[in-house]
């Protein structure tokens, strides 16, 4: 579960990146974060991940709050930052036993589990060559089994879907999809409406700092038709990439 | 030409981001002036010793010995220099990548590439070069002429041993761009070049002692008449013309010397191009290829690799991995590590001529009244080698735009910046160890007095690496796009030499001065740098949480 209540950010105190938001991520859903380029997803999202300082405003994590409590609140959520290219000089299967003992994996479930992750992303055979030498979806592919092996109870994805081949795409949503039916949390940014239409339960649009519309999907279209500003967005993110 | 100006402006504006850039231009400004204003004292210390050096040599007429070991110790240096400096702009910038599909020709490309590395050389010179020429225009009450031949030598001497080191390089890449693992052969490509580049100035060193027999050293020397100048080798020939140019700047014979120089100089260039026509894209693209073998691993393989660890001990041994891979990471923060002790072992070798002298001068160093202060002395050189690696200095620096990663895993940001600590620990300890073995082969020091230099070092590296990590934390370079620039194009590795220094140079002089014995000085060793380490462990804690609270 993640809180997000009234929390802004600003840049050089002038123009608010985010501006006093308020989200109420349930447990047991999926919830898709959308908005254009620039509109405030990745700073919510470093915000609820600690990379970022909020001005005001908290978030809790499983009830814990990331800044009160970073380091506990820090362990209850996997995060897939937006680019992943990170540690490319290390190998994929040392990348994975590095972030394993982070997070305090023990050596019995992480063989197994960088096997089935290996197994359903089909990155079995890469796992003993650097990353530097893998594709961009090889990486986020890589990244993406990274956080998942310490099994965290939250998920937090920035634009996961970016890079990847339909087929881990269509791994990576059901899996998702795996995580909310055993009532555990996935929240994830895009700027493509269509893969939210797919997967979420539920849905915040987000442009400008401001949150425009949260709720279902079904709600979403109903409330866009009677909204210029909501309906705009919604051309423009149905619009092709 | 307008596109090879093009590019070279925009690869300068790109190199130079270090200096004024950034989100403090005051705070960028200040830490520039302070490192100018620690070299000044080193420029107006060799502009002094030329000075003196100069009423000496002028007794027996030789005084343009001067300029010409000037000009040929600038020559080894920007040679050796430029090694580095040119495996890191031609070949580790990445930027090649992003040119490439670009409209350049090779030599486009190079030539850019060169003129940044020769305006680097240009400030090297800055230090060197300038006070030797300025000190000995006034001694010798030189015309306007002679400063103006300077400043054709000063622009013109950095490119021939640039392009000496650039061929170098260039041959070297050019094949071991062949191998498969890119990396590791650009490594040792990177490690073949310094060696050769070591080995030319050894040979040199020694062609120089030839002239040790002293009957016809006498001889020359009573010729006056600057006369030694013709007699001396160098590792770059074509200095002798500068350095006639500017002896007879008063009349034609330096002007035709001058023309001669600057000739042989445009030679050079031109077969540069040609070289590197044919050399340099060949190594060149597709260096960043990685290895690949897409083979699953063994069973047993893959139980090795997920062993379990502690955070601490997998942080380092991530920060060991990527020093060690990354072949930018290792040229400048690795192999300097062995390398320092070895630029120690040369002067021994070659400058103390024959076996009695070397005895002699050996002698005079394992002397037990000089122990206390041999023992300061070589603490702070420790200091200074365990500086010399900026594998602390650079540790944020070197983590660039994946720094947030540090901030949403869940490590405490102490464990994390001790992890990145050890790993500069544990290769200042290696250079100690290093330079321990080279004292226990060339001086042959008493065993305790060994064991003492041991323990007392490792507080001496941790104080160097402290101080390079606050450093870091305090203004790290994030903004790069190839790691070259991480670690060599950072200011921050110089400015750990300042505090370093004046520490461990105080207490060199604090010995010196108060006469301590071997007991006294070793209290007053460990006392003071155990004591700096826990005032700087308590600083860094707080710097590291205000580092990477307020991001």
């Amino acid at each position: 579960m993640i809180e997000i209540i009234d929390v802004v950010k600003s840049y050089n105190n002038k123009v608010n990146a985010v501006d006093n938001i308020s989200l109420n991520v349930e447990d047991g859903k999926i919830f898709g974060f959308l908005g254009p380029n620039g509109a405030g997803k990745t700073t919510t999202i470093k915000m609820i991940t600690g990379v970022l300082n909020s001005d005001s405003g908290s978030i809790k994590i499983n009830g814990i709050d990331i800044k009160g409590n970073p380091l506990k609140a820090k362990e209850q959520f996997g995060f897939v930052p937006d680019n992943p290219d990170m540690f490319l000089r290390l190998k994929g299967i040392e990348y994975l036993n590095f972030m394993a003992d982070i997070y305090n994996v023990p050596k019995e479930i992480r063989k197994n589990k960088i096997e089935n992750l290996a197994d359903r992303f089909e990155m079995t055979s890469a796992l003993g060559d650097q990353i530097q030498s893998y594709s961009h979806g090889m990486r986020q592919k890589i990244v993406i089994m990274g956080v998942l092996i310490h099994d965290p109870s939250v998920w937090i994805l920035d634009e996961p879907m970016t890079g990847l081949d339909p087929k881990s795409s269509y791994t990576l949503k059901q899996m998702m999809k795996e995580h909310a039916e055993n009532g555990k949390t996935v929240f994830f940014s895009t700027h493509v409406l269509e893969v939210a239409e797919k997967i979420c339960d539920k849905v915040a649009i987000i442009n400008n700092g401001k949150i425009l519309f949260s709720g279902t999907l079904d709600e979403l279209r109903d409330h866009a038709k009677g909204n210029e500003s909501l309906e705009k967005m919604f051309l423009e993110m149905t619009k092709n990439e | 030409m307008s596109r090879f100006i093009a590019l070279t402006k925009v690869l300068l504006k790109t190199s130079g981001e270090s200096l004024g850039k950034g989100t403090n231009k005051i705070k960028n400004l200040l830490l520039t002036i302070v490192v100018i204003a620690c070299f000044i004292p080193i420029a107006i210390v060799i502009g002094a010793f030329v000075g003196k050096f100069y009423e000496v040599l002028k007794t027996i007429g030789q005084e343009g010995l001067i300029l010409d070991m000037g000009f040929s110790l600038s020559c080894a240096i920007i040679f050796f220099l430029g090694i580095f400096y040119i495996i890191g702009t031609f070949y580790f910038s990445m930027d090649v990548e992003n040119l490439l599909p670009l409209p350049f020709r090779a030599s486009q490309i190079l030539g850019a590439k060169l003129a940044v590395v020769v305006v680097y050389e240009y400030v090297t010179q800055l230090v060197i070069f300038l006070p030797i020429i300025i000190s000995y225009g006034i001694k010798s009450s030189a015309s306007a002429l002679y400063y103006l031949y300077n400043i054709v030598i000063y622009i013109t001497i950095p490119i021939i041993p640039l392009i000496a080191a650039a061929i170098l390089v260039m041959v070297i890449m050019r094949f071991s761009n062949i191998a498969k693992n890119k990396d590791r052969f650009k490594l040792i490509g990177g490690v073949i070049a310094i060696g050769i580049g070591l080995g030319a100035n050894i040979v040199l060193q020694n062609a120089t002692k030839a002239l040790s027999d002293p009957s016809q050293m006498q001889k020359i020397i009573m010729e006056g008449n600057n006369s030694l100048v013709n007699a001396t080798s160098r590792l770059f020939p074509s200095s002798k013309f500068a350095t006639i140019a500017a002896l007879e700047c008063g009349n034609l014979q330096g002007l035709f010397n001058l023309i001669i120089f600057v000739l042989i100089t445009a030679i050079a260039v031109v077969v540069f191009i040609i070289l590197g026509n044919i050399l340099y894209f060949k190594g060149v693209i597709g260096i960043s290829q990685a290895a690949t073998k897409r083979r699953e691993l063994s069973g047993e393989q893959f139980v090795k690799a997920t062993s379990q660890n502690s955070v601490f001990k997998a942080y380092v041994q991530k920060e060991v991995k990527l020093l060690f891979r990354t072949p930018a990471y290792f040229i400048n923060c690795v192999i300097i590590n062995f390398l320092l002790p070895i630029f120690l072992l040369i002067p021994m070798f070659t400058n103390v001529g024959n076996g009695e002298e070397l005895k002699m001068f050996l002698k005079a160093i394992n002397n037990p009244s000089m122990y206390p202060l041999g023992l300061a002395i070589v603490i702070a050189f420790i200091v200074f080698v365990a500086c010399a690696n900026g594998i602390t200095a650079t540790a944020i620096s070197r983590e660039g735009s994946n720094v947030y990663f540090s901030k949403y895993v869940p490590i405490n940001y102490i464990t994390q910046i001790m992890a990145k600590v050890f790993t500069g620990f544990i290769m200042g300890t290696i250079s100690m160890i290093m330079l321990i073995l080279v004292a226990l082969i060339i001086i042959k020091l008493p065993i305790t007095l060994i064991i003492l230099i041991a323990i007392i070092g490792l507080f001496a590296i941790l104080f160097s690496n402290f101080v390079g990590i606050i450093i870091d934390l305090n203004n790290p370079k994030l903004q790069w796009d190839s790691e070259q620039k991480a670690v060599k194009q950072n200011l921050n590795v110089l400015i750990t030499w300042i505090p370093c220094l004046a520490f461990s140079g105080l207490i060199v002089f604090v010995v010196y001065f108060l006469k301590l014995n071997l007991v006294n000085t070793v209290i007053l060793l460990v006392t003071l740098y155990g004591l700096v380490d826990l005032i700087l462990y308590k600083l860094l804690k707080n710097k590291a949480s205000k580092f990477y609270g307020n991001f």
